[in-house]
């Protein structure tokens, strides 16, 4: 290559006088003088400048150590010219095919311009036709129709490459929730992942751990752990080192599930806490100290919280005849009821409203029972009475409830409450009977975000999650089990009529299998949204460590770590 | 992934040859890192049992985490890091608290088997079985194991557990396992099988299999290596290590006192007091907060819900006691039942305090044909059927570029080395090694011949193993036979079912496990 090119320049001849070793090394100056040709006629020759850059890369990788610096400046400067030069050059051609193209069809180029390189070879009729017509540009990702007149946000560059058949199918009005790059599992974990992260995430993946108090604090105690067999490199400050070692952590953490609003006030905190410490502190005494706060938060922010929480929702509480509406699971509510009837030997009835798919309330139920609230149990003179969110206006209107208790996953900005996807109907039907609606959530959880609908701030859940397989007994036999496994249970998604009926579940064999093969189905689509918001209308007190305050209150308390 | 280190424990005779293959095999030397360490336990012979092989000094010194336990003759098609995931989900300690991986100072002040979510019933076993019977690859007689399952608790069953990625197959419970011929003898002897109550009073559907085997790959926490340690009447791992774990669940308390649950697992509240302050509170931090109780896909776990399984419990013990029922003699402990008896007269209010051990889960692969290949060939036959069914698979050449060829798949199906056999041979359905010399007119059908070795002319030869550098006389008929290497048969031989063999030795035992400390 080197002795093709004209090594006409000056500087040139200087580099490989200086470093005789490179003397067979194509000179970036005389590229950087070559692309210029090629740009103005010789067009056969455009390949060249590209095999002589990565000629040079190579020869670089060999010996890039011996330039010195004016060399490399020169280098750069020469890479550079040729990078634009080559542009020109393809640019140049595109131009010239686009006339081409555009002369064949009569259009006027302005429009072409527009097109990227990727699509340069469609013609922009095409192009419209496609956007007019309601079909799939591809069974990957479907798009909404368009206003007519309405400029398409997808422009030709956003289009993706052509996915396999059964890639993710997602509804296209929540796109922007779904996560972006895979999911986190044992093969996208980089070197540097701790192992206890990675054990986490792979137990937030598959909702091992759920919940917000329950994750926020694995992720404290992990990050914990994890800041505690780290060490400094060399050459660098701990302050500063250790959060981007976080960072990593982290981002793999939140592959495996989006974080949550407390996990990102708990981590907002810890990295200031980090950026905060004194340089000057040595590394074990900075890790020590950091161990200890990442405790003294836990312990004030999440347990002593909770406690507090726990005894100012039992205040509220009547000694006998009170019926108390709570829907799914939340460790808060749980230890302020159990609180109430172990502690404070009140008599009360828990209604216990789930929902599908995770039927948390389920766990609440048992849980409940466990601890005696049964008869004969411990907390004999307290009842549990389980139902699932379809019959919520029954489990309301014959249990007489008085009260409604609902966790929380965040409290927003305007005083909303973002939690389990369901909360919001059941504050709402709540209201509706003048059951006052109570939250309970740590300070913690607070957040200056502000949404008012729930597709804006959510989180997509595993769709599959909706579709209900049975395991079925028998597994062995000649037959594939994945037959045998096509679930008993096919109703549709939210809208499965179950009934109010207490710790049973309706058994719908007529719906064989029908979900089963959903991604087969081009217009078939399943959400399974995680969260919901509800407006601060229909709620009545918010009950957190710093006290008991009106919903619209929430900004006044201050948010945790201020994320303004 | 999850895997820091992987040992290869060999016996010192067989310590040479495969650090040659390690350093020298172009496969070997390609694998990824972490690169594999070789271990020979200067006490460790080629028929040590396994579970001595754990408490090796040697070995003991590998484990400082939680690990993971594969044999030598294992041939598994499942991808290693779905069945990791599955352990990490199911059994690991909440958040990763099982793994140590502290620094120096930490690990001197905390203990050595706390903050593992042993008391919240995480942080068992995984063991992977295997269907042995219907499938390609299956030979007569072979060797099954045992096993009784349940159901998972809620507790190791993630919501979303049907999204990872493993194969087909069921994660149950382990709760009871032992060898076929076992329960076979067993059943001989008394006329019947009999199945202890307690088992039945504990789980109401106790899946049964028969014709699975235990395909030896196990998932162990770290205080396995002190289990091993406190038991050393264990012989084999699988008989005896993961039988007993099993039945740990079910059986009366004090059968897990007996085998050393309380040493093991009571060791975590004591040493609060060698750590400083702030670290025995640190602990505390950890200990009292119960992730899984908060977690909301979880049932709370409460204090005096272990209070109220008592009353329940006792008496159990008493009808046992007093009655001289049959189940207490039943499975074959080592121990008298008149000491346990006595135990369990007084022991009643220790009982509580007598810490379970947590849960082994069995990874079931399908029954079904389609299911992914997962074999120990630890005898002759099931050498040669699973080397038969590997050479079927399609070749790197003979696949198109675009689809990924099994692991399992040779590079081509004729080795460039390979000489062209003489003329008149026909040679169906073989695996036949580099430089072996095949005389002119033998006929070969469904045998695996081993490298160099030498068959004469007009040999017959089929569903047969020759060994490396065994030579075949002419004209010999070989019908389902077993050469072992170097061994001569001489010329016009004409045996069937026949094995050649020197001195009686036996294949080999599983004498080079291979211990992977995963995290």
């Amino acid at each position: 290559m080197s002795e093709n090119a004209p090594s006409t320049n000056g500087v040139s001849a200087s580099s490989s006088d200086a470093t005789p070793s490179f003397a067979t090394m194509p000179d970036p100056a005389s590229i950087a003088e070559q692309t210029p040709d090629t740009n103005s006629g010789a067009r056969q020759e455009r390949p060249q400048p590209k095999q002589a850059s990565t000629a040079e890369n190579i020869a670089e990788a060999g010996a890039g150590v011996k330039l010195t610096g004016a060399q490399l400046k020169q280098r750069k400067q020469a890479e550079k010219a040729a990078r634009r030069a080559e542009k020109v050059t393809v640019k140049g051609e595109q131009a010239q095919i686009q006339q081409v193209q555009s002369s064949s069809s009569g259009r006027p180029d302005v429009k072409q311009r527009r097109s990227s390189q990727g699509e340069q070879l469609q013609t922009p009729q095409s192009h419209h036709k496609r956007k007019l017509s309601n079909q799939p540009p591809e069974p990957g990702a479907v798009r909404i129709p368009f206003r007519p007149g309405q400029q398409p946000p997808s422009t030709p560059q956003t289009q993706q490459p052509p996915q396999p058949k059964h890639a993710e199918k997602r509804v296209p009005l929540v796109s922007h929730l779904y996560p972006s790059g895979k999911p986190a599992s044992l093969t996208t974990a980089s070197r540097e992942i701790h192992p206890s992260v990675l054990t986490l995430a792979l137990q937030l993946r598959n909702l091992t751990i759920a919940g917000s108090t329950a994750r926020t604090l694995s992720l404290l105690l992990t990050l914990k752990r994890v800041i505690k067999a780290y060490t400094t490199p060399p050459s660098t400050a701990l302050s500063r080192h250790l959060t981007t070692h976080l960072s990593h952590q982290i981002s793999f953490l939140s592959s495996a599930r989006p974080l949550g609003i407390a996990q990102g006030n708990a981590i907002r905190w810890l990295k200031k806490l980090i950026s905060q410490l004194d340089p000057d502190l040595d590394d074990n005494d900075a890790k020590k100290f950091l161990c200890d706060a990442v405790d003294s938060f836990i312990q004030e922010k999440v347990t002593l919280a909770s406690e507090v929480i726990a005894s100012q929702a039992c205040s509220r509480i009547e000694a006998e005849g009170e019926t108390i509406l709570v829907f799914g699971k939340s460790s808060v509510v749980e230890k302020a009821l159990l609180k109430a009837a172990k502690d404070e030997g009140k008599k009360f009835r828990v209604v216990v409203v789930d929902s599908r798919p995770l039927f948390e309330g389920r766990n609440l139920a048992k849980g409940l029972l466990r601890a005696g609230m049964r008869e004969g149990g411990d907390l004999d003179g307290c009842q549990v009475v389980y139902s699932l969110i379809s019959g919520l206006a029954d489990a309301l209107e014959q249990n007489c409830v008085t009260k409604c208790f609902l966790g929380a996953s965040g409290m927003l900005g305007n005083g909303s409450l973002y939690s389990r996807c369901g909360s919001a109907m059941v504050a709402m039907m709540a209201k509706q009977y003048n059951v006052p609606v109570i939250v309970l959530g740590e300070s913690l959880k607070f957040t200056a975000k502000m949404a008012v609908d729930s597709l804006s701030l959510n989180e997509v859940g595993d769709a599959d999650a909706l579709v209900e397989r049975d395991e079925s007994q028998t597994f062995t036999s000649d037959v594939p089990p994945k037959q045998e496994d096509a679930g008993k249970k096919g109703g549709g998604g939210k809208k499965k009529g179950g009934d109010e009926e207490q710790k049973e579940e309706d058994e719908d064999a007529s719906k064989n299998g029908l979900l089963e093969s959903w991604r087969d189905h081009p217009n078939l689509y399943l959400l399974n949204l995680m969260y919901d918001i509800t407006p601060k209308d229909y709620l009545d007190m918010v009950i957190c460590e710093l006290g008991t305050l009106p919903p619209g209150a929430v900004p006044v308390i201050g948010v945790h770590g201020g994320d303004e | 992934m999850g895997v820091t280190d992987i040992t290869i424990i060999t016996p010192p005779a067989s310590k040479k040859p495969i650090e040659a293959a390690l350093a020298q095999h172009p496969d070997l030397t390609a694998l990824p890192s972490p690169k594999p360490d070789l271990l020979a336990p200067a006490d460790l012979e080629f028929n040590t049992p396994t579970a001595e092989l754990l408490r090796l000094p040697e070995v003991q010194n590998v484990i400082k985490s939680d690990f993971l336990l594969l044999p030598c003759d294992l041939i598994c098609d499942i991808p290693g890091d779905a069945l990791l995931e599955s352990y990490l989900i199911s059994m690991a300690g909440i958040a990763g608290t099982g793994a140590d991986f502290g620094t120096q100072s930490q690990l001197k002040t905390r203990n050595q088997f706390g903050l593992g979510a042993e008391g919240s019933g995480r942080r068992g076993g995984l063991s992977v079985w295997y269907n042995t019977v219907n499938r390609e690859e299956s030979v007569k007689k072979e060797e099954c194991d045992f096993m009784g399952t349940v159901a998972l608790d809620t507790y190791h069953k993630a919501p979303l557990q049907k999204v990872s990625e493993l194969p087909d197959g069921r994660l149950r419970k382990l709760v009871w396992t032992t060898p076929m011929s076992e329960v076979f003898e067993e059943a001989e002897e008394n006329k019947a099988w009999r199945i202890r109550q307690s088992l039945l009073r504990r789980y109401g559907s106790v899946k049964c299999m028969t014709q699975y085997r235990d395909s030896h790959i196990y998932f162990f926490p770290k205080w396995v290596k002190e289990f091993a340690m406190q038991n050393e009447d264990f012989e084999s791992i699988s008989e005896d290590l993961v039988g007993t774990w099993a039945k740990a669940e079910w059986r009366k308390p004090t059968f897990r006192a007996q085998f050393g649950a309380n040493k093991i697992f009571k060791k975590a509240s004591a040493p609060t007091t060698n750590g400083t302050g702030t670290e025995s509170r640190n602990k505390n931090i950890e200990e009292e907060i119960d992730l899984l109780s908060l977690s909301s896909t979880q049932i709370t776990q409460h204090v005096p819900n272990a209070t109220q399984l008592k009353p329940s419990q006792p008496i159990q013990f008493a009808s046992r006691v007093q009655g001289t029922n049959p189940e207490d003699s039943m499975i074959s402990t080592t121990t008298d039942e008149s000491t346990q008896d006595d135990e369990d007269g007084q022991g009643n209010e220790q009982d509580s305090s007598i810490p379970h051990l947590p849960p082994m889960l069995s990874f079931m692969l399908s029954s079904a044909p389609s299911a992914p290949l997962v074999r120990r060939v630890d005898s002759t036959p099931l050498l040669l059927s699973v080397s038969l069914l590997l050479a079927k698979l399609p070749s790197h050449d003979q696949i198109s570029s675009t689809t990924t060829p099994s692991p399992f798949s040779h590079p081509s199906k004729i080795h460039p080395t390979s000489q062209p056999p003489q003329q008149h041979c026909t040679i169906k359905q073989s695996c036949i090694g580099s430089n072996c010399t095949i005389g002119a007119g033998a006929r070969i059908q469904d045998c695996v011949i081993m490298d160099g070795a030498q068959i004469g002319e007009k040999a017959v030869i089929s569903g047969s193993v020759i060994g490396k550098k065994a030579v075949i006389g002419k004209g010999s008929k070989l019908k389902d036979c077993e050469v072992q290497d170097g061994m001569v048969v001489g010329e016009g031989v004409d045996v069937k079912n026949e094995k050649f063999l020197v001195g009686g030795f036996e294949e080999g035992d599983d004498f080079g496990e291979e211990d992977d400390d995963d995290e």
